[in-house]
């Protein structure tokens, strides 16, 4: 018996001419991938380094499973492995069938067969990818895309490789009708539909041959072009993401040659414009001029612009490439609506996170000064006056604080441990109800605590979401001097982003400035010391509450830090509490629109997001909307009044509902 | 000689209110030190002034030029410093104003004399000339003292005098050539403008909620918008607010925003500076909300409360909201 | 075109209670925070914002002690590219005029096409300084200034007056103009943005470096002399109410009603 194979050039002539182009095109890819990762190299190096066994976990799960893709939507994740996969295969297939034409010939029988079994498939599922994608992409529009000229291109030149491969093997098919024909299904049904052709199938074979060759080898030229690079920087950058961005002293940063970090430079061409990040910014849905994907974009033209290889070639204006600014490549002021709600992280396949990109914008734009909005540029010099971001005065704010007949470390007092109040608790009336409440709360459980009092300055963390990071590193040390000189290193407290700061931002600072008697700081969120002392048996309730509650999580407890657990263990634990979900919650809750600095900016927005996110609560008909963080409940409390829900609803942190209950 | 000058300030036609805080201040200062109150007129067509004028100064000095039409420092300074070296006076006056902050110092330096600004008293002793002023913002009252000089000169603070007391007799007008040769060099005055045409009067409302940097931040603004719609009156602020563009020029109250009369004037953050409060004199009541017990608004307030605005500007609005439905 | 800025540090007491020192002739400036006059940061943003535009360099001037030294460190964070520090027992005290005096020295020295300096500062409110200068030096001024706009040797500014009306004016250059408040938005100065001009050179100099004698600066050389500081009495014009904000908010709403306001 003959044994099955195939003849590769059959019906082709003018192979060297095919064998030019190829290599004309393999040259054009490399020169064009050459560019972009050179432009890479212009980012700074974060000198930390992932385990490797952890990054390539994720880019096994991220990369080749697509398991971010399937968040939220599943055909979307299903569709994309197609293609993905479907493409994989039928390159390696190329590959293989080079090496067993022009190296060591391998494809003969039951190899010969499984292998076009294999292809057969693959083509299959790349044309069902390819054919969704389109579909949801301009026919029922599964979400809101911004499409560009390149999506089109770029899926319809795959769909055109895969017919064509297959009318070809279907044309093959019928020409030699060749024996091992059952292990190529595919082929087999486009040869029976090819069948009726008029004329001779070689004729049809060689036509369409050249162009499976020309789109394909056209393909091969347009990924480096296209968002198809995705295929190479997408799992790069998925591989190098940190899980949080570098932190830089003032003395590494002005060392810095670039604008931003490697890794990030990487990112913008991981992007595929996927959308998925817009889709959940809450800026965005609130109608502000901020979209994570447009900004990644932009920052990438930026780049480009900047670093691409074009702007070294003589004869292109140098100097006015160079001196670009940053800021000079931003929508106007879109760095600034960001929230830092870390949505975009979560959501991101290709773990980018935009959220990063716009703070680094944010730091060179502190730098140049001009385009501070003036809401922030006060707040700022206030902070560094007064160490804190309300003109309201120190001597006020403490006097409230030695009121609330707590333990005051700064009076002498002492204890195990620190309950870090917070400006906003501080100044604004609501959340001062919500300090006496977990107060109420930490005395019940009998811990020994006590607050730092007039010595409490501001923790600093919007300083440094909104890129002051001289400011922030200023205040850092000054606030471990104080936990020095009082001996703190035990820490709760009421608000997510001192929380968070004190958990993150510090502890990296701690060990690259070597602060004097600076202290290994344990630090909780009072949702995790309240689920806690519930647990040791500390709590016990007498008062049925008798609502009907949903919670929402705030950013820098739940997506920045995971709590999502504890703050529902303590609603469930509380006597005549139901805890219903709202459609966004958890790893999907949508932001109150108040971290990131954005207290101090005003929108100019028709809507706010803290009113979107009352609505949702409403929709779910609660008597109380939880919180467990100062500035969601600023504006939450005050959307319910705005939105109309104040006589329906109420806004409540946690400790209240806890206290209550006690 | 024994005079006191008093410089009369005019704009577009009419006498500035100023003018008459100068010749009330001057004329009690002429009494005490015997002297007589002279009011020196600089400018085009002043028959009018100088009748006004000469019902409350025993003299008045007419210089016309048409380079003296409108204020212009150059010239002004020019027949001033001449005026001044020729008569020797004991004091010269001149108003604490756009117009007297851009002539006084210049003035001074070429007559060599001792100058005192933004004055809310002067004396003139002997010669000596002492002066309380304020500092750091109206935090804090400075009295002075001049040194020994030829000459002397002090601004004097708007709106802090009575109104000046008649003459039984027309004073004299006296018409001086003018000592201006040829056009001056440098200075030349184009236009005015009014920055505030085309938008909401506020010196037309009878309630006036005036917000100022107390408010910490233009979102809170709503806050005391709302306490102003409540009262069906209109919003209007401090400089600061309009500086950072917080509200629009034509909200600004002060000297160099609106002069109000309102039934009521509801200051909110406001620490009270005189800027501020020279244009709320007119006010039928003042009522001042100040978390700082000593800001000085409280001194020109018929009813203040010491708090915090953001507590206490909602609690208003709802107790001013219940009253208005128990009706 | 080459601009030079007058700036003063001077203690910024929003949050201050004042109190009056022993001599009775300043305040308690040990625990206050210090920062650049507002108006000074107007005319620094208004001077490098016209460098930025024609070219030319900014020069920034104070007179003060050694601490003064921080807010020319700002300005030159801002974009100043010189920074000149009087600084000289001699000079304390001084009033406005000796200020002047000592400022009309060391500029008349410098090649200048325009001097700013804030309209007044924060602490003396003298609003003498800019106009004083300008005569010292035996040029044209204009203060209250608004808006500016350089057009070859002809500056065409806005002046505040009063009442919402301002005047359009031109100059010849050089002049001296004061800047009034709201004149532009100052630029954000960062941490790192000082820290970069940490190790810029200033330019100190003495009384002597400007030849004059110490009985002609400072307190020695003022034309007014300050006797007295006191706070001026808390005393009011009409009640201060009393009690809880629920209670005098009640109150308040009880006047007006009784006005007949809230009909
Ligand atoms: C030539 C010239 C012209 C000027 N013209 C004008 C003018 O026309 N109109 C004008 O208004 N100004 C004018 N000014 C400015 C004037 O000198 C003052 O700087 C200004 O009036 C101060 O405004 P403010 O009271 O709002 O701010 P500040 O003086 O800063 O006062 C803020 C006040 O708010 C209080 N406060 C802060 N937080 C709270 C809180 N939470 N609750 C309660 N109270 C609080 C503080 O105690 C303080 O008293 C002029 C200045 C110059 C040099
Ligand atoms: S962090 Fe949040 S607000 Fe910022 S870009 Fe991402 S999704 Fe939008
Ligand atoms: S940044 Fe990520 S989520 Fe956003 S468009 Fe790009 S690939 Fe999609």
């Amino acid at each position: 018996m003959e044994r099955a194979t195939r003849e590769v050039f059959w019906n082709v002539s003018l192979v060297w001419f095919f064998y030019t182009l190829s290599a004309l095109a393999i040259g054009a890819f490399v020169l064009g991938a050459y560019r972009i990762v050179s432009i890479w190299r212009r980012g700074w190096k974060d000198s930390r380094r992932g385990k490797p066994s952890a990054s390539l976990s994720r880019t096994v799960a991220d990369g080749l499973l697509n398991r971010k893709i399937f968040r939220n939507d599943r055909i979307a994740g299903l569709m994309h492995l197609c293609i993905m996969w479907g493409f994989i295969v039928l390159f390696v297939g190329t590959v293989l069938l080079t090496i067993h034409h022009d190296v060591a010939p391998f494809l003969f029988g039951t190899t010969f067969l499984v292998y076009s079994l294999v292809l057969d498939i693959a083509g299959l599922v790349l044309i069902v990818g390819v054919t969704t994608a389109l579909v949801r992409r301009y026919v029922i529009k599964a979400r809101p895309m911004n499409n560009l000229f390149d999506d089109g291109v770029v899926l319809v030149a795959l769909l055109g490789i895969a017919v064509t491969g297959f009318a070809l093997e279907g044309l093959r098919l019928t020409a030699l009708e060749p024996f091992q024909d059952d292990w190529s299904p595919v082929g087999t049904a486009f040869a029976a539909i090819l069948d009726g052709l008029p004329g001779q199938p070689q004729a049809w074979h060689g036509v369409i041959w050249w162009t499976h060759a020309a789109v394909s080898l056209g393909l091969v030229i347009y990924i480096p072009l296209s968002k198809l690079f995705h295929m190479f920087a997408a799992p790069t950058n998925i591989y190098l993401a940190a899980a949080e961005a570098a932190t830089l002293t003032l003395e590494e940063r002005e060392k810095l040659v670039g604008d931003f970090e490697r890794t990030q430079m990487v990112s913008f061409d991981a992007c595929t414009k996927c959308n998925r990040c817009e889709n959940v910014c809450p800026s965005f849905a609130a109608g502000e001029p901020l979209s994570p994907r447009g900004f990644v974009l932009n920052v990438k033209a930026f780049a480009r612009r900047k670093y691409g290889i074009e702007t070294r070639l003589p004869g292109k204006a140098r100097e006015s490439v160079t001196a670009l600014q940053v800021g000079d490549m931003i929508e106007e002021d879109a760095a600034w609506w960001c929230t830092t709600c870390r949505a975009c992280v979560e959501e991101c396949p290709v773990s980018i996170s935009p959220m990063d990109v716009i703070r680094e914008t944010r730091v060179a734009q502190m730098a140049d000064g001009r385009k501070v909005p003036p809401t922030v540029r006060d707040m700022l010099r206030t902070m560094s006056k007064h160490n804190n971001p309300w003109e309201a005065g120190g001597s006020k704010r403490s006097r409230w604080r030695q009121e609330l007949g707590a333990k005051d470390l700064s009076a002498g007092d002492e204890a195990e441990v620190c309950y870090w109040i917070s400006c906003i608790a501080s100044d604004d009336l609501r959340n001062q109800e919500v300090a006496r409440a977990f107060i109420q709360v930490l005395s019940h459980a009998g811990v020994d605590f006590a607050h730092l009092g007039k010595e409490e300055g501001c923790c600093g963390e919007f300083v440094k979401r909104l890129g002051e990071d001289g400011l922030f590193e200023a205040i850092v040390e000054n606030n471990y001097a104080t936990f020095a000189a009082y001996g703190v290193s035990d820490l709760v407290t009421t608000s997510p982003h001192c929380f968070h700061t004190m958990r993150r931002d510090y502890p990296a600072l701690r060990e690259k400035l070597n602060i004097d008697g600076a202290p290994q700081l344990h630090v909780r969120h009072h949702t995790a010391a309240i689920a806690d002392l519930l647990e040791s048996g500390k709590l016990t309730f007498t008062r049925r509450l008798d609502s009907r509650v949903t919670f929402h999580d705030p950013c820098y407890i739940g997506r920045h830090n995971g709590l999502y657990e504890q703050p529902r263990r303590v609603l469930r634990a509380l006597p005549g509490v139901e805890l219903v979900e709202m459609p966004r919650s958890r790893e999907n809750s949508f932001c109150c629109g108040g971290g990131g600095g954005r207290m101090w900016l005003e929108s100019t927005a028709d809507q706010r997001m803290a009113e979107i996110r009352v609505r949702e609560a409403a929709a779910v008909k609660v008597d109380v909307l939880v919180t467990a963080c100062p500035f969601c409940m600023s504006n939450l409390h005050d959307a319910a009044k705005t939105a109309g829900y104040a006589e329906v609803m109420e806004v409540r942190d946690i400790a209240e509902l806890v206290a209550e209950a006690l | 000689m024994n005079e006191i000058l008093v410089l009369a300030e005019h704009r577009r036609g009419e006498l500035r209110e100023i003018t008459f805080d100068l010749i009330a201040r001057g004329r009690q200062l002429a009494e005490k030190a015997g002297a007589e109150l002279v009011a020196v007129v600089l400018g085009r067509g002043t028959d009018g002034f100088c009748a006004t004028l000469a019902q409350y100064a025993d003299r008045v000095l007419v210089v016309e030029d048409d380079a003296l039409r409108d204020f212009n420092s150059e010239p002004y300074q020019a027949v001033l410093a001449q005026l001044i070296s020729e008569r020797q006076p004991l004091l010269t006056l001149i108003g604490h104003t756009a117009c007297g902050l851009d002539l006084a110092p210049s003035l001074a330096v070429q007559l060599d004399a001792a100058l005192v600004t933004d004055c809310l008293e002067v004396e003139i002793d002997g010669g000596k000339l002492t002066a309380v002023r304020p500092a750091y913002g109206g935090r804090v009252r400075a009295s002075l003292q001049a040194r020994e000089a030829t000459h002397r000169i002090a601004t004097i603070q708007a709106g802090n005098a009575p109104s000046p007391r008649a003459r039984d007799s027309a004073g004299e007008i006296v018409k001086l050539q003018s000592p201006l040769a040829e056009e001056m060099a440098y200075k030349k005055l184009l236009e005015y403008v009014d920055t505030a045409a085309g938008e909401i009067d506020i010196s037309q409302s009878e309630i006036i909620v005036s917000v100022g940097r107390g408010i910490g931040d233009p979102k809170n603004i709503t806050l005391v918008e709302d306490l102003a719609n409540a009262l069906g009156g209109v919003l209007a602020c401090s400089r600061p607010v309009v500086d950072k563009k917080w509200l629009p020029k034509a909200r600004q109250v002060g000297i160099s925003g609106k002069t109000v009369h309102p039934k009521l004037y509801l200051a909110i953050g406001i620490s009270g500076a005189f800027q501020h409060v020279t244009a709320i004199k007119g006010a039928g009541m003042v009522v001042a909300i100040n978390k700082d017990p000593k800001a000085p608004i409280f001194r020109v307030a018929d009813y203040g409360i010491v708090g915090d605005l953001f507590a206490v500007v909602p609690t208003l609005k709802e107790k001013i909201a219940r009253a208005k439905a128990g009706k | 075109m080459d601009i030079i800025v007058c700036v003063k540090r001077v203690p910024d007491l929003a949050e201050a209670d004042i109190v009056i020192d022993r001599s009775q002739r300043d305040i308690e400036k040990d625990d206050l925070v210090f920062d650049i006059n507002e108006w000074d940061n107007y005319a620094l943003e208004e001077a490098v914002l016209l460098k930025e535009k024609l070219g030319g360099t900014v020069t920034t001037i104070t007179l003060g002690d050694e601490d003064a030294e921080e807010v020319l460190r700002r300005a030159l964070a801002v974009g100043a590219d010189n920074a000149v520090h009087l600084d000289d027992a001699a000079f304390a005290g001084g009033d406005a005029y000796a200020t002047a005096k000592a400022l009309a020295a060391a500029i008349r020295e410098m090649p200048y096409d325009l001097v700013l300096a804030g309209a007044q500062a924060g602490d003396d409110g003298y609003g003498q300084v800019g106009a004083t200068l300008a005569e010292l030096l035996g040029i044209p001024h204009a203060t209250l200034v608004t808006s500016l706009e350089v057009d070859g040797k002809i500056a065409r500014v806005r002046r505040e007056l009063e009442a919402g009306l301002e005047e359009v004016m031109e100059l010849g250059l050089p002049a001296v103009l004061t800047i009034q408040t709201g004149i532009n938005e100052p630029r954000y100065v960062s941490i790192a943005g000082i820290r970069r001009v940490a190790r810029r050179e200033i330019d100190v100099r003495k009384a002597s470096d400007l030849g004059l004698s110490a009985a002609e600066v400072g307190a020695a050389g003022s034309k007014t002399e300050i006797e007295k500081l006191s706070l001026p009495p808390a005393a009011q014009k009409g009640d201060i109410l009393e009690g809880s904000t629920a209670v005098v908010a009640e109150k308040l709403a009880a006047i007006f009603a009784s006005k007949g306001w809230l009909g």
